[in-house]
């Protein structure tokens, strides 16, 4: 089985994690994709076993994710995922990445935001820790992706 | 008094078979989710080939949506919960036009 390592600088990455912490409590517990205003198109009595499945997911996700920051991030900054954990891990970076959009960045407009042409300068300091973690989690996306064969 | 001939009631009977109107998935654009990663689901949920998941990606992008799968409502319906488990913006619509 495939495994990916990916070295990080401990010292930057440990206040987005922080962050992401905090917004995982702030998110609450919603279970639809943010994006998604409505559920109309569905059965309601299916939306609601669907939203629980996804609520139990998302939170599964999210313990992949932060179980790879554990004593070897701490010890050397390195992270390793296999190809197993690698799908909870980039749902849950599309999750973060998309709650980040919703509760810290929604005053950007989604062009300049899809082009990366954001400076942190005139920013909120909690505009600036969303920014910094939505733009490590896409490289950190990017790496897992270049690395995973789908299944 | 001769009566009327009593024409017996015509019946006839037509099989017609209920085929439900087939539904769409679809996918909407949004501008978190990067393009790698999007290909990535749409072969992990349909099976599709690095070509087509792409060109489906940049029918996404471009043109804001992309049909993905059509055919009946319970498979679409599977279908869409798997591209929500991946947080992506899908949804379900009725093909009027078949």
């Amino acid at each position: 089985m495939k495994k990916i390592e990916v070295k990080l600088h401990r010292s930057l990455v440990a206040p987005l994690l922080d962050y992401l912490r905090e917004l995982s409590v702030r998110a609450g517990t919603g279970g639809f994709p943010p994006q998604i205003k409505d559920t109309q198109s569905l059965d309601p009595e299916m939306a609601e076993i669907w939203e629980d499945e996804l609520r139990n997911l998302g939170g599964d996700d999210r313990k992949q994710f932060f179980s790879l920051f554990g004593g070897q991030f701490i010890e050397s900054g390195s992270i390793h995922l296999d190809e197993e954990q690698a799908s909870a891990v980039l749902r849950s970076m599309a999750w973060f990445r998309l709650q980040i959009r919703e509760k810290d960045l929604s005053e950007v407009p989604d062009e300049i935001l899809e082009q990366g042409d954001l400076t942190l300068k005139g920013m909120s300091e909690t505009e600036q820790k969303g920014y910094s973690a939505f733009v490590f989690l896409a490289a950190l996306q990017e790496i897992v992706l270049e690395h995973l064969e789908p299944r | 008094m001769e009566s009327m001939p009593v024409s017996e009631p015509e019946t006839k009977t037509e099989a017609k078979t209920a085929l439900q109107p087939p539904w769409k998935v679809i996918v909407m654009n949004d501008p978190v989710n990067l393009m790698s990663y999007v290909v990535l689901v749409f072969r992990k949920v349909f099976g599709f080939d690095e070509p087509k998941a792409r060109k489906h990606m940049l029918e996404v992008h471009e043109q804001g949506r992309s049909v993905l799968w059509a055919g009946p409502r319970e498979i679409a319906e599977n279908y869409v919960h798997q591209l929500h488990q991946w947080q992506l913006n899908a949804y379900l619509e009725k093909d009027e036009e078949n």
